[in-house]
């Protein structure tokens, strides 16, 4: 176990949890003397260490959270700051090449294709994070503490961004794209691109619905195909 | 700016610091002590994290007589004991406020 411990990286819960509680456990076991007395003294034994190690895991992650974001000068913070500087001059970078390799309409004018940025940012925010989170830890000393926090929140900011901005986004580019385009103002139905989770899921399961009509169940097919060949083979 | 959070105390780190007083202890040991107060397995990230407060301090007992790991003796520390003494002091002072009110 120490071994396992170890090789995993797991120093902490090795050095407070797991080799206190197994040299107690070999003393308890050297010290009764009933065979009977030592096999329930040792199975007793690796269940509080089972235990133990749940406890340490379940509590540890939390903690590290807390001491890396919520104390004065906590690594977390300092990560972020550190972090953003490249990030943000990879960003600019993906917004000028992709825009000015854009080959779209040219009469759509600067407005209209700002209405890309977002889609451009949900993609390349998050690498342009981990780079910088990468080549700040490659210049510091201070090990990796708080990276997994920045990747978490980054996950989280990708998700609600995504979810609320980007789709709108889209919806809002495809609309004067196709305004400027064909003169007219006919509001666009959203492709799935332009539909927020909710949305999407609701046109699944309007779509399964529509192709199936009789609901598939215990492991059958559905009962209505498109193949009278496959009907007759049945 | 010095951070001015005050330490805490909980129940099971109070009862760890009371069964140290008097002299040095393993896990185990404090285990069966306890009378079941404490469990088997919480006590070790109980020690460890009190050892992290500054509360506690380990060392491994080279005197064992069986073969394999040494085992950890704990014993409080000034800090762990004067925290004792003024999370005591101040239950006492609540108590008496509660049964004056």
């Amino acid at each position: 176990m120490v071994r396992l411990t170890s090789l995993l990286g797991l120093t902490g819960l090795r050095d407070s949890v797991v080799v206190p509680a197994l040299a107690d456990l070999r003393h308890e076991c050297a010290e009764a003397r009933p065979c009977a007395a030592r096999t329930w003294a040792t199975l007793r034994g690796y269940w509080s260490i089972l235990s133990a190690s749940l406890v340490f895991a379940s509590v540890q992650p939390a903690r590290s959270l807390r001491e890396d974001w919520s104390t004065v000068g906590a690594p977390g913070p300092r990560l972020l700051r550190q972090a953003l500087p490249p990030a943000l001059v990879l960003i600019a970078l993906l917004l000028v090449i992709s825009l000015s390799n854009w080959s779209g309409d040219q009469r759509l004018g600067l407005g209209i294709m700002a209405l890309l940025i977002p889609g451009l940012m949900a993609a390349g925010l998050p690498q342009a994070i981990a780079i910088g989170v990468a080549w700040t830890l490659s210049r510091s000393r201070s090990g990796g503490r708080g990276a997994i926090g920045v990747g978490l929140l980054v996950a989280v900011f990708s998700f609600v961004f995504f979810e609320g901005v980007v789709v709108e986004a889209n919806q809002a580019y495809r609309q004067a794209a196709f305004n400027a385009a064909t003169g007219r103002h006919t509001p666009l139905p959203r492709g799935s691109r332009e539909m927020a989770f909710a949305d999407l899921t609701v046109a699944a399961n309007s779509a399964s619905v529509a192709a199936c009509p009789i609901k598939p169940t215990a492991g059958c097919s559905c009962a209505q195909s498109s193949s009278a060949e496959f009907l007759n083979t049945e | 700016m010095r951070s001015t959070k005050l330490p805490t105390l909980s129940g099971t780190e109070s009862l760890i610091l009371d069964l140290l007083r008097s002299e040095e202890m393993y896990g185990l040991q404090l285990v069966t002590e306890s009378d079941g107060a404490l469990k088997r397995g919480t006590v070790y990230v109980t020690l460890g994290r009190m050892e992290e407060k500054g509360y506690l301090e380990s060392s491994a007992d080279e005197n064992a007589d069986h073969s394999g790991l040494p085992r950890r003796k704990y014993r409080a520390t000034a800090l762990g004991t004067r925290v004792r003494d003024a999370w005591s002091l101040m239950a006492a002072h609540l108590s008496s406020v509660r049964r004056h009110a």
